[in-house]
């Protein structure tokens, strides 16, 4: 259902996306990852018929997006990454406008349907400047799903927003995958391996990385990582530390060290090692993976 | 047409639904009032009631006027992001702009409107020259189509209400006084040419006076097609910009 | 997100560049060429819009080949050549509609459309001979009047078939031209009509006041032109009269300048000389004036005036007092025996004065009644308008034959308080007339102007007891006594009735009379009531908001 070829992307002399390809099929959420500025914005901009592109094929729902903007256009549910909503609108009147411009059949009904899914029935003759962050995160979820599109773009939908809310958007948006194409960006690694089936991997507009989420197990170092930070000769520490059967990786940071292992049996085996040598340990703590972490690992 | 209606719709429900439109509506009213009771006062006994003195007034009034009344149009879309939502919906961007235009311009024509109280007024205490005044309010709508036309095209070009109003302010000035210019050129010919391109030379010389002429109707009609259209060209050089 | 290039030109922006010059060059060209044929702009247009196209090509070759080989256009170069092209398609259509001169009316008096009367003065321009010429002055800072003066002149223009051509001059750039009118441009006229002559001079040229309604002024004025060169008043100057050409306060060159201004010929003439040479008075004389003459006519004299009036001559006689043994018109003299015999007027040997006058004295006498009958008296003391009394400085006194030999009839008198005083060696020796029934004074109401008419030789004469009024010192202040002699000679002349044009009378009535309190209540409504419930709404919306 989207289908992107050698996509290139300038801003003047500045390549934003530079000849990226990938698609995605219905019933399946793709996640577009990468930090900020890699692109992504940019690629679903280009997706919703937004901004042309500087060469290359981009097809939505079968048409080109540049040929068949309309029927594209028609086809695509997009929420943009800071929800743009009308303050002085009622939350039905605002996702009823959306309804009704899209051309959506039976819009009052369809608006009375993407409100309760939403759990925002209840607040429908609220303005739309009283809502939460998190209640707008969901207005702009409704807005783009307002006239049943096939196709779902959802740019960075998590940023900004309280754990609890995170939580929420995260489970409707897996809530969507049957019946849509879900293309879905985001800079937070554990967020796109929860919930996308595929994840497409860019970074300064190049495609680092391609696959089923377990790429990010397989091509990076998957299980624990932890910091560790041990009184004592730094060199002395590190050679200990190298020689844990359970550690796979090393790395300074800081005043210790990132650790990288198998599951529990690596924290075990830091307190074996203090224990043995009679080592005092001032911190210990695991750390998320980064992104960052694993471009770097993917691009060496 | 449908999504010109929507638009429409929805930006009139923003004028009629802001408290901020009601003050300037106040104001509005409280000028030409205050302009109205002064002509009565004056012309008791003396001479008729001018038939076209609030059509006048609002000539100059709508160069400060309409710059405020359109300067949120599109720059206001644009800051939001709301723009994004609406060129990637299934919509023309003729549709955008035409609506968001003839809102501006339906709520112009309601306060119009409402002055016309003053010539029930008038009516009803005297016999003023109905048909000449009727001209003259048909005039001043062109003459304000034409001035929130131009309104709308600046409020497309940027994002920032204020920087959109001053630029619509400015290109209202120069086209209404434009032709103080051939005043220090002095020379006749260019000051017919150039009092031929301002917005009050096809009112004060026609609507004003009680003279329907076609090219007026022509004038006003051509720069508010051409300001529309290239406020169009502007929001949807965003798709291949 | 807009990684703009900076200030920095690029080569694809000097080429959009070019496009747009060369779009603008092409619309001023062909605006220009639909304007005023080939000139110099609408080539220099063309000049511009190649060497703007010239640099499109040079600098974005691609995109120039991409347009002329028909390939996609880019978007950019689209929307500037589309925006042009419906630009040239405004300019066009605007052009078009300016030359077809579609106007309505939409006054209720109908002042942007010729009147019956004055369709029937543009008819006589259209069967008359010569085109007439409409020369209008406006500086460039009177454009606004001239748009609107030139809305009048296109109804005249057109209904005229363009028998009527409209020229306007702007006095600064041709102050030549602008010079032959400088007299009347001081006097805040601006817009003349003229005849055409075959060579393309311009002739009969007078002056066209326009106060606001210019329909009909300008109607009044064409009908005076076609009048014009049809009459000629001659100045009796044999008998030491009032001077025509003098431009002092004794001379008489106002009355004379305004006759001219209305296209009448003026022309001097002495019965002496036409009685010495036994010729008779021109037969294209419509009148003849004889204003202040401070001599007696001799008999040869009057046998010259009677002949000419036997033939149905007018005459205009201004027959002042004087302190002379040689007084014009003296109780006994030939010529009183004659107007009295022949149209029952004559002149006593009394002088009027008048107690109830409000003038400078008793003896500078305003009029006080008069018969608005006749043409003469019809435009004299208007209702509250004080200048369009008449006064008299020394004014002599008319009999009036009440049985006449032919029409006649008063058109001044002085009030019943007034007296003839017969002393008048006192008054103006000593400026002293008190009312003595010894001397003959009489106290009555005196005629100071009279009229006769004879309808078997359609002979006219004006007589008025006072000359002094017809100096270019009095004769403006007031301004009643131009009104009297201009309309004595329209009625002789048959002017008047040639120019005759009835103004249309307008349907706006002024404001009727409103009460203090009704006025109020309108501005309460209007200015309280109607602003301060937009207030109320914004009001409620904001407090509305604030709550959610």
């Amino acid at each position: 259902m989207i289908e992107v070829k050698n996509l290139v992307k300038k801003y003047g002399n500045f390549t934003a996306v530079d000849n990226i390809s990938f698609d995605a099929h219905p019933g399946e959420i793709v996640g577009l990852l990468g930090p900020n500025g890699a692109g992504k914005t940019t690629t679903m901009r280009i997706l919703t018929g937004y901004m042309p592109v500087t060469s290359g094929e981009v097809k939505v729902a079968g048409y080109d997006v540049i040929e068949d903007s309309m029927e594209v256009r028609q086809r695509v549910g997009y929420m943009p990454e800071q929800v743009p909503l009308y303050p002085d609108m009622t939350v039905e009147a605002f996702v009823l406008y959306w309804a009704r411009l899209r051309q959506t059949e039976k819009p009052k009904q369809r608006t009375q349907d993407v409100l309760e899914q939403f759990g925002l029935l209840d607040r429908r003759k609220k303005l739309v400047r009283s809502l939460s962050k998190g209640l707008r995160q969901r207005l702009g979820l409704a807005q783009a799903l307002v006239h049943s599109p096939s196709v779902i773009i959802l740019d960075e939908p998590t940023i900004g927003i309280d754990p609890k809310q995170v939580v929420e958007v995260r489970e409707v948006v897996r809530s969507l995958r049957e019946n849509h194409t879900i293309l879905f960006s985001s800079h937070i690694l554990s967020e796109v391996e929860q919930i996308c089936d595929r994840v497409v991997i860019i970074n300064n507009g190049k495609i680092v990385a391609e696959g089923t989420t377990d790429i990010l197990g397989e091509q990076t170092h998957s299980g624990l990582a932890l910091y560790v930070h041990i009184d004592g000769e730094k060199a002395h520490i590190e050679q200990l530390l190298h020689d844990l059967p359970a550690v796979t990786d090393i790395q300074l940071h800081e005043s210790g060290f990132i650790i990288r292992g198998h599951d529990e049996e690596l924290r075990h085996a830091v307190m074996q090692v203090v224990a043995d040598h009679r080592l005092e340990l001032l911190e210990m703590r695991p750390v998320d993976r980064r992104l960052e972490d694993i471009f770097i690992k993917l691009v060496n | 047409m449908q999504a010109t209606w929507l638009v429409f719709r929805r930006e009139i429900g923003q004028y009629l639904g802001s408290p901020l439109a009601y003050v300037m509506g106040a104001a509005f009213l409280l000028l030409t009032g205050i302009t109205f009771n002064n002509d009565l006062t004056l012309s008791i006994g003396y001479k008729p009631l001018a038939p076209a003195l609030i059509p006048t007034l609002l000539a100059s009034i709508l160069i400060l006027f309409a710059p405020l009344l359109t300067m949120r149009l599109l720059a206001e879309e644009q800051r939001e992001g709301t723009l994004e939502l609406l060129l990637t919906a299934p919509i023309s961007d003729s549709s955008i702009v035409v609506g968001k235009f003839l809102s501006a311009w339906a709520y112009f024509t309601i306060l119009l409107a409402l002055t016309l109280v003053y010539q029930v007024i008038a009516v009803s205490i005297s016999f003023p020259d109905i048909s000449h005044m009727l001209g003259s309010y048909l005039g001043i709508w062109l003459y304000a189509g034409a001035a929130l036309a131009i309104g709308t095209l600046f409020s497309s070009t940027t994002e920032n209400q204020i920087l959109a109003a001053f630029l619509s302010l400015v290109t209202l000035i120069v086209l209404y006084f434009g032709d103080a210019i051939s005043q220090i050129v002095s020379n006749t010919q260019l000051a017919d040419i150039l009092f031929n391109l301002t917005l009050r030379g096809h009112f004060m010389a026609s609507f004003a006076i009680g003279v329907l002429r076609a090219e007026d109707i022509v004038y006003y009609a051509g720069i508010i097609v051409i300001a529309i259209f290239i406020a169009i060209q502007i929001v949807s050089s965003r798709r291949w910009r | 997100m807009n990684e703009n290039g900076g200030l920095q030109l690029t080569r694809g922006q000097l080429g959009q560049l070019g496009i747009a010059l060369g779009s603008i060059g092409l619309i001023v060209t062909a605006s220009s060429f639909l304007l005023s044929g080939l000139s110099t702009m609408t080539i220099a247009a063309l000049i511009m819009s190649v060497v703007g196209f010239g640099l499109w090509g040079f600098f974005l070759p691609d995109e120039f080949r991409a347009v002329l080989t028909g390939r996609q256009m880019r978007n950019s170069t689209a929307a500037i050549l589309s925006t042009a092209v419906l630009i040239g398609i405004v300019v066009t259509a605007y052009i078009v509609v300016q030359r077809a001169n579609v106007v309505g009316d939409m006054t209720i008096d109908e002042r942007f459309t010729l009147s019956d009367p004055s369709l029937d003065v543009v008819d006589a321009v259209i069967r008359n001979s010569r085109d007439i010429q409409i020369t209008a002055f406006y500086n460039s800072q009177e454009i606004e009047y001239r748009e609107v003066d030139d809305q009048y002149f296109q109804l005249f223009e057109e209904a005229s078939n363009g028998r009527i051509h409209v020229v306007y001059v702007d006095p600064d750039e041709q102050p030549g031209l602008a010079a032959t009118y400088a007299n009347a441009l001081d006097q805040g006229i601006y817009v003349f009509a003229s005849f055409i002559e075959a060579d393309g001079s311009l002739s009969s040229t007078i002056p066209v006041p326009i106060t606001g309604y210019h329909e009909q002024e300008i109607s009044q004025r064409l009908a005076i032109l076609l009048a014009s060169g049809q009459f000629t008043v001659y100045f009796e100057r044999g008998l030491d009269t009032l001077d025509p050409i003098d431009n002092q306060q004794q001379g008489m060159s106002v009355l004379n300048n305004i006759m001219r201004q209305n296209g009448l010929i003026t022309n001097p003439i002495s019965l002496a000389e036409l009685a010495a040479s036994n010729e008779t008075i021109p037969e294209d004389a419509s009148a003849l004036i004889i204003a202040q003459p401070h001599r007696q006519m001799t008999a040869e004299e009057v046998a010259v005036l009677n002949e000419y009036l036997q033939r149905g001559g007018s005459v205009f006689i201004a027959a002042d007092a004087m302190l002379t043994d040689d007084l014009f018109m003296a109780p006994d003299s030939i010529f009183n025996t004659y107007m009295w015999d022949h149209f029952g007027l004559r002149m006593t040997d009394m002088i009027v004065v008048d107690p109830a006058s409000s003038g400078e004295s008793q003896i500078s006498i305003l009029s006080a009644q008069v018969f608005t009958g006749n043409d003469i008296g019809e435009n004299i003391n208007l209702e509250g308008q004080p200048d369009t009394s008449v006064q008299f400085q020394i004014a002599r006194a008319i009999e009036v034959n009440d049985s006449p030999p032919v029409q006649n009839g008063r058109v001044i008198m002085s009030s019943p308080e007034s007296w003839g005083e017969r002393d008048w060696n006192s008054l103006f020796q000593q400026n002293n007339f008190t009312f003595d029934s010894s001397e003959g004074d009489v106290r009555d109401q005196f005629t100071t102007v009279a009229w006769a008419y004879d309808d078997a030789t359609d002979a006219k004469v004006v007589l008025v007891g006072d000359g002094d009024f017809l100096t270019n010192g009095r004769v403006q202040s007031p301004q009643g006594n131009a009104t009297l002699f201009l309309d004595s000679i329209g009625w002789m002349t048959g002017f008047t009735e040639e120019v005759q044009f009835q103004p249309r009378s307008y349907n706006t009535t002024p404001v009727i009379f409103v009460g203090g309190q009704m006025l109020d209540t309108i501005a309460f409504f209007t200015i309280v009531v109607m602003p301060g419930s937009l207030l109320l709404i914004a009001l409620a919306i904001w407090l509305r908001r604030t709550r959610q």
